[in-house]
């Protein structure tokens, strides 16, 4: 008995062991999307995937763009000039990564110190995840090179290097730098208002310790891509983009901080990476979605969604069900 | 063979139920499986939903890199998790809710998401069955030591102690499993079963890092023991070194094909925050002294760090093990004595001790206060510790959101203004709270290391009595 017992636990064991070992990365979703014949602005897409395990929901968004044939490197600046990493840039890390790998793409991501930061080619994405201090020299830099193309994604209050700073009541700080400010979001579900953007990517990170006053994100033709806080005090946002030069600058309000599913660095690696490949860091308009029903059966179909211009457009296919990493991606080029 | 058969059965039967205690079971297991569906962690349990869910969609457990514990767990939860995914698809296993955000926002400790009460029971049923396993191994152990009465005792002490219930079937945190491996680990180790008692402590080791610490106390231990020739130690060793390295295998197919499952739980081990139930209780209050200290200069900053406390709580173990091993002690006694004592260092000497942890000791607890009676008192208060700094950390309520979204019993609605309610006069009134709860058990820690060590007693009764001589 004693032997039937054991022989039993070790094959349990065993079975174990193989069925928990990482088997499938993604479940493909093919895409053939193209512009409708009789109208232009209206894009036509066939999509077929297999059959997934479990239930899940399938979105199909689409995002006028102009964006570059293969997407660039991330990289990842250790900002706080502490030695060791912070737990939020480790995990920034990790999730990033994570998403990267299940989507199968293979541009890489990087950690870099501050002190060792050389700035890359303006085709990279550059993530400043906690407070960064720079001197102003460096700031300048830093702007010049998104004005170049460069696409940089700050997180949280004292994360734009250039930026001035309210002193008594004034703006201090070189003219060019931008005015952005900051406030404490006393977050209420029925306050809360997604963007067309926050809507077609499903972003999570909805409820930052601090998030950015509306009034001088409009001052600067900020475009809001998260979502929108109406508070007495003046609307609040919690993610932004700024269009500087070829460039584009992405504010987060933080700091990233728990719980990780709406504040910290799970939804923000999913939202920048849902921006990366959605193609949002190179919009040219808002962009559209289509949701289609949780199922776990094979799907096939086509549907047309016509939008606001003729540009071209990232059509991405994903799934909220985050074991069931569904994902397609395709590009219609502008009419 | 029949008889043989019915013999394994009926020890089988008497290591589950000893004689005399199916009471104690059948109140312990009520309760238990009364609350573990309604009632779940809103911090912790997301991870092992997250784990659940990639492991049943083909990810692995690291899949999204928020299960950031070694991989033992994950083998534990996957068959009761694949049993359930049978007749419940895991897009129902828990829901995220909006509703909630707002107290997380104010907490930072609530994930604005709510398990089912079917995936709570699959997370809690191995758990309780943890609880009934350790309950067992007390009783074989005190009952072989000091007689079956004072294994019933031992028995009800653990089964009904209501932190171990909370924990269990309430959070749903595994310590108990690595609890469960601890006292295997002595169990075969007081047996001269050296192989088993490396493999239990590897099996550990797997679930929670922190049975390492008792490999060091018995490696320790075989290696300096008094009157054992040097062969006969390190074969010793040797086989307790096999048993460890077995025990790995499971892991091994994991490494590699994840290898950066070694990244996620390092990091994890090296958090940079501090307090709980340990010496930096206070932090809540006062912030990060060490931080404050250091000032953060660069030369200061190991010294600031988690791995530079867990460095010192390993030389105090490998001292105390050396103490130990040379005092000349029963060895039954020693080795009790030390994974006690080991164990309360290892928690002192952490970056972050949560309720949860204080299982680790608890047993060890029980054995030595049947022997030592003073140990009831600190066996009492850290009990009581453990259930109040968990209570004070968030409100009572949120660990009720399970009832609240699938009973009509409560609402989200209201759970959420308890919180609120608690955290209306701001953070200070329940970082008091909290700190005191955590003060209660750093004391029942400590008289538990002057109680348990002897040596700054003895001392204080020599230089009195040499005084007054």
């Amino acid at each position: 008995m004693r032997r039937v017992l054991l022989l039993a636990a070790a094959i349990l064991l065993v079975v174990t062991v193989v069925a928990v070992q990482p088997a499938s990365t993604m479940l493909a979703v093919d895409l053939d999307a193209r512009r409708n014949l009789a109208e232009q602005a209206a894009i036509d897409v066939d999509y077929s995937s297999g059959e997934s395990d479990h239930l899940y929901e399938l979105i199909v968004s689409f995002m006028p763009a102009d964006m570059p044939d293969v997407l660039p490197n991330i990289v990842i600046i250790d900002a706080d000039g502490v030695p060791g990493r912070s737990s939020e840039i480790n995990g920034l890390y990790d999730h990033i990564a994570v998403e990267m790998g299940l989507r199968g793409l293979e541009a890489a991501v990087t950690i870099e110190s501050i002190e060792d930061m050389a700035l890359p080619d303006p085709a990279s994405i550059m993530v400043i995840g906690e407070r960064a201090e720079l001197n102003n020299e460096t700031a300048a830099a830093l702007m010049s090179w998104v004005s170049e193309g460069g696409r940089l994604i700050c997180i949280g209050p004292g994360s734009l290097p250039f930026r001035q700073e309210i002193e008594d009541g004034e703006w201090t700080g070189p003219e060019d730098f931008l005015r952005v400010k900051y406030r404490e979001l006393n977050y209420t579900v029925d306050e809360a208002e997604a963007s067309a953007y926050a809507e077609a990517l499903h972003l999570r990170s909805q409820a930052p310790l601090y998030a950015m006053e509306k009034e001088y994100l409009d001052n600067i033709s900020a475009v809001t891509i998260g979502h929108l806080h109406h508070d007495v005090d003046g609307d609040l946002v919690t993610a932004s983009m700024v269009p500087i030069g070829d460039g584009r600058l992405v504010l987060f309000g933080g700091p990233m901080t728990s719980p990780a599913m709406v504040s910290g660095d799970s939804s923000l690696s999913w939202d920048i990476v849902q921006l990366y490949a959605g193609g949002a860091l190179w919009s040219t308009g808002p962009p559209k979605f289509v949701s289609l029903p949780m199922s776990a059966d094979a799907r096939t179909g086509n549907l047309t969604i016509t939008m606001d211009s003729v540009d071209a457009v990232v059509v991405m296919a994903y799934s909220l069900q985050p074991y069931v990493p569904a994902y397609g991606r395709t590009v219609v080029a502008a009419s | 063979m029949a008889m043989a058969e019915k013999g394994s059965l009926d020890g089988l039967r008497a290591f589950l139920c000893p004689s005399g205690i199916a009471k104690v079971l059948i109140l312990g297991l009520i309760v238990r499986f009364a609350i573990a569906p309604w009632t779940y962690c809103p911090y912790d349990t997301y991870p092992f939903y997250s784990a659940s869910v990639d492991m049943l969609g083909g990810l692995g457990m690291y899949g999204h890199a928020v299960f950031s514990y070694p991989p033992g767990f994950g083998f534990v939860m996957y068959p009761f998790m694949y049993l359930l995914s049978l007749f419940m698809d895991p897009s129902l296993f828990g829901v995220f809710v909006p509703e909630m955000i707002e107290v997380s926002a104010a907490t930072s400790l609530i994930n604005p998401f709510i398990t089912a009460p079917a995936f709570n029971l699959a997370l809690k049923l191995p758990l309780i069955i943890g609880d009934v396993l350790v309950a067992s191994m007390l009783f074989l152990l005190v009952s072989q030591w000091k007689g079956e009465k004072a294994g019933r005792t031992a028995y009800a002490l653990w089964f009904l102690n209501p932190l171990v219930i909370w924990i269990s079937s309430v959070v749903g945190q595994f310590d108990v499993l690595a609890v469960l491996c601890t006292l295997l680990a002595v169990y075969f180790f007081i047996h001269d079963r050296y192989a088993l008692a490396g493999l239990s402590v590897g099996a550990g080791a797997l679930l929670k890092m922190y049975p390492a610490y008792l490999g060091v106390l018995f490696a320790t231990y075989l290696l300096l023991s008094i009157g054992v020739r040097w062969k006969d130690r390190l074969r010793s060793t040797a086989r307790m070194a096999a048993g460890l390295a077995i025990s790995a295998i499971p892991a091994v197919p994991l490494l590699l094909t994840t290898p950066e499952m070694v990244d996620f739980v390092l990091r994890r081990a090296g958090a940079d925050s501090f307090g709980g139930i340990n010496l930096w209780f206070f932090t809540p209050i006062t912030g990060n002294v060490m931080e404050l200290a250091a000032g953060g200069s660069g030369a200061a900053s190991f010294f600031q760090t988690p791995m530079f406390i867990m460095l010192v709580g390993i030389a105090l173990t490998v001292a105390v093990s050396i103490a130990l091993a040379r005092s000349g002690r029963p060895l039954r006694e020693g080795i009790i004595t030390g994974s006690l004592l080991v164990l309360v260092i290892a928690l002192l000497f952490r970056s972050v001790t949560n309720p949860q942890h204080l299982l680790w000791v608890i047993p060890f607890m029980i054995i030595f206060s049947l022997s030592v009676t003073k140990l009831r008192a600190p066996l009492f208060m850290l009990t009581a510790s453990g259930l109040l700094a968990s209570l004070t950390l968030r409100s009572f309520a949120v660990f009720f959101y399970p009832m609240a979204a699938y009973t009509p019993l409560t609402s989200v609605g209201q759970l959420n203004s308890i919180v609120n309610t608690y955290f209306s006069g701001g953070p200070l009134v329940p970082s008091i709270l909290f700190v005191l709860s955590c003060l209660l058990g750093v004391l029942a820690m400590l008289s538990t290391l002057l109680i348990g060590s002897e040596i700054p007693a003895r001392w204080i009764r020599e230089r009195m009595w040499g005084a007054r001589e």
